[in-house]
């Protein structure tokens, strides 16, 4: 924050800013969803697309829009590209994941280990992929740096954090921000990320302690439900009602926890937008902690709303089915019996839910994010990103296809 | 066309080899002039200018003549009837053009097709042929990792009690004689109120302990534990785990990020692994046919004991039904059926005994 503020007063700032409406973001991933349902998933790719576009054109950086130059032909072919690596790769995972069983359960970690990893690498190529055709005022951003060497380095961090229950995630986010910024390249101007793991944590350290409260709550009060059950004490003994109280505080002590998350959101954004540099450019974010709770818990409204509307729609399909079927055969399992129409209404309800969910999870945690986190931020000493000679070329799509696969996809 | 009225709009021109933001005149005389301060930075032929994603308001121009990220943007309404006036081919290769739903439409319903075939026709082909060639070395590991999932589902221990363990081994090695099992079975009975029997790959055979409570005689039960060793030597248990698994990634190809990997387990087990299921429980049926004709065993009585468990009633054809429509079953071996000329399969005793194991 010291460093940002001591830079503005060197330099001026300059706006950024989102400029797109509510209404057509939400017209094209509703428009999208549909067309997935139609094109049994195939339109994926251009709808990706076409919310990269519509974000890129109207986040606005001094004045000018970002603009995105990939297709949703590139990301198919990286995803058939990627098919051909990945069908030979499942297929050896899953007889090395036969042999493995059989020298019992630790047996497949390294496996789990590999595939990971894996997903890393495409995670770093795939943000390659999108960083080369992100343009603005005509010149591309671009990237070095090894989606292997990412890999590992995220594997090993990953690692550090069972055994520190989590408080080396700043760290982890830091260093992982470290490689990607510092081999990410504005035309000929070089990136490099100026936050710290220690200033992370600093600002989350005390959301992560209330984050555990709730679960130490109920887990610690059923155990100590139990332990006194066992020694005998009755229900309303002194130590009963404390332990049930404390359950029942666990229980209120969950309702923080999506505020919580918001916060730890917000804070996170801050701190990564804060420690964006291009040379001596930087970017300068004002987002206050609970800008986000707001979107959180409309996100979570309509949730629940939707999971209130599909749950009327199945329990309508259940009684039509028990209506027509008459009489469940014993020898078949629970799917076994019904008639074919029954699966496929329940397969048409179970996607049309999930492409619902989808819907609402990008307007609120996709786009109105988006919208929130560039509106507060602007652009710290522009004149140093003036007159930047253009270099880097696009690099190709098989990263996201590899993502996709490996569901590491990211928006 | 010839002489167009030489009018001058205020543009941005970024020349796509530095970011300089220019701000320059833009006329639209016999091809678009970008003009700053008096000297023309670049003229962009009309046939080759095209256009490109911006935000509401803005247009952006690229010229196919000019490097890949020249950008050339106005915000004059007026401006932008100019460039749909003259540039006549804006959406041309290298601009923005809108994409065809129909034609991705289509595309899909191709591939969709294409997948659904293959699994109908290509997974169990390829089950069958692999499940041929699968050194039963192979197997044995397989089955024990499954093994382990099932007990993982079922959880009902296994029944144990020493006389009916005996009696069931009488039974299994009265029936081995006839069935020549490549392994020696060692089906196990597990506490459970699902009457029905089960075999894995690798040769392990379940039989649930309703099914004991329903059978009424050696005969009933030996068909069903005949039928097992069936699926054992025709290798089913590979087989469907082939064509599960093939099937479920193909329909995880076709949603791909949707639906998951839970849609495709629902989907691939449940809708297509049934559908091919007729045949191969008919040919279990007929090993367990065989099997009974060379101990000179009646083959009725299985019959009998599906029709018990599941009912006479037979409402809705369904393709969805994991075992062939039973009455149809039951008529077979009621067809097949011979008048009792071998030993019983278990003395009245060891019967008692082994229907008690789990008690």
């Amino acid at each position: 924050m010291s460093a940002a503020e001591s830079m503005a007063q060197t330099g001026g700032a300059a706006s950024v800013r989102f400029t797109g409406a509510n209404i057509a973001f939400r017209r094209l991933v509703e428009r999208g969803a549909l067309l997935e349902l139609i094109t049994f998933g195939f339109y994926r790719f251009w709808l990706t697309t076409d919310i990269r576009r519509h974000l890129w054109s109207n986040t606005e950086v001094d004045g000018d829009a970002l603009e995105y130059t990939g297709r949703g032909k590139e990301l198919l072919l990286g995803f058939l590209i990627a098919l051909a690596v990945l069908v030979p790769v499942f297929l050896l995972y899953f007889l090395a994941g036969i042999a493995a069983e059989r020298f019992k359960a630790f047996a497949s970690l390294p496996l789990y280990a590999f595939l990971y990893l894996f997903g890393q690498f495409a995670v770093y190529r795939a943000r390659r992929y999108r960083l080369t055709r992100t343009i603005w005022r005509g010149v591309r951003f671009w990237m070095t740096g090894s989606g292997w060497s990412y890999a590992w380095r995220s594997f090993l961090w990953g690692l550090l954090l069972l055994p520190t229950v989590g408080f080396a995630y700043p760290w982890r986010m830091a260093a992982l921000e470290r490689y990607k910024l510092g081999r990410t390249f504005y035309g000929t101007l070089p990136g490099s990320f100026g936050a710290t793991g220690g200033q992370l944590f600093r600002r989350v350290w005390w959301i992560w302690l209330l984050g555990l409260l709730p679960v130490v709550a109920l887990v610690g009060g059923t155990i100590a439900a139990t332990v006194a059950r066992r020694q005998g004490f009755v229900n309303t003994s002194a130590p009963m009602i404390l332990s049930r109280l404390v359950i029942i505080g666990g229980f209120f002590l969950l309702i923080a926890l999506p505020f919580l998350h918001a916060v730890r959101k917000a804070t996170e954004w801050r701190w990564w937008a804060e420690g964006i540099r291009f040379g001596d450019a930087a970017v300068a974010c004002a987002l206050p902690p609970a800008a986000l709770i707001g979107i959180y818990w409309a996100l979570i409204g309509m949730g629940l709303l939707l999971v209130l509307g599909f749950g009327v729609i199945a329990a309508g399909i259940t009684v039509l089915v028990s209506r027509l079927a008459g009489h469940a055969e014993p020898l078949a399992g629970s799917l076994a019996g019904m008639p074919v129409w029954t699966i496929v209404a329940y397969a048409i309800w179970y996607l049309v839910m999930v492409l619902a969910f989808g819907v609402l999870a990008r307007i609120f945690t996709l786009h109105h994010v988006w919208r929130r986190v560039i509106d507060a931020c602007s652009l710290l000493n522009p004149e140093a990103a003036a007159d930047v000679a253009s270099a880097g070329e696009a690099a190709g799509a098989l990263g996201e296809g590899l993502a996709d696969g490996l569901d590491f996809a990211g928006f | 066309m010839a002489d167009p009225a030489p009018v001058s709009w205020p543009g941005v021109f970024f020349d796509g080899q530095s970011n300089r933001r220019r701000t320059v005149a833009v006329r639209f005389a016999t091809a678009i002039e970008i003009i700053e301060d008096g000297t023309k930075l670049a003229v962009w032929d009309y046939a080759h200018v095209r256009g490109v994603d911006a935000p509401a308001g803005v247009t952006r121009l690229w010229s196919t003549d000019a490097p890949p990220l020249a950008r050339l943007e106005l915000r004059d309404p007026a401006a932008r009837r100019d460039v749909e006036q003259y540039c006549l081919d804006l959406t041309g290769p290298g601009g923005v053009r809108p994409i065809s739903v129909v034609r991705i439409a289509a595309w899909s319903l191709a591939a969709a097709c294409v997948i659904v075939g293959m699994i109908w026709f290509g997974v169990p082909l390829v089950a069958d042929q692999l499940a041929e060639v699968l050194p039963l070395s192979w197997e044995r590991p397989l089955g024990e990792a499954i093994d382990r999932q099932v007990r993982a589902v079922f959880p009902g221990t296994p029944c144990t009690r020493p006389d009916g363990r005996a009696a069931l081994a009488t039974l299994v090695a009265n029936l081995q004689s006839a069935a020549h099992l490549p392994i020696a079975p060692d089906p196990v009975v597990l506490h459970s109120p699902i009457p029905n029997a089960f075999a894995l790959p690798g040769g392990r055979v379940y039989v649930l302990s309703a099914l004991l409570d329903r059978a009424q005689s050696p005969d009933e039960l030996g068909g069903v534990l005949a039928h097992e060793f069936g699926h054992v030597s025709h290798r089913d248990g590979v087989r469907r785990l082939i064509r599960d698994g093939g099937t479920a990634f193909l329909v995880g190809l076709l949603f791909g990020d949707i639906s998951g990997a839970g849609a495709a387990l629902f989907a691939g087990r449940s809708l297509l692994s049934a559908a091919y299921s007729r045949d191969i429980e008919a040919g279990a049926d007929g090993f367990a046919i065989t099997v009974m004709h060379r101990l000179g065993r009646p083959t009725a009585p299985l019959g009998a004991l599906l029709l018990r468990i599941s009912g006479p009633r037979e409402e809705h054809f369904s393709i969805l039904r994991d075992h062939p429509l039973t009455p149809e079953r039951a008529r077979r071996l009621e067809q097949e059926n011979a008048a009792p000329s071998g030993p019983e399969l278990l003395d009245p005793v060891a019967w008692q005994a082994l229907r008690a194991i789990c008690r």
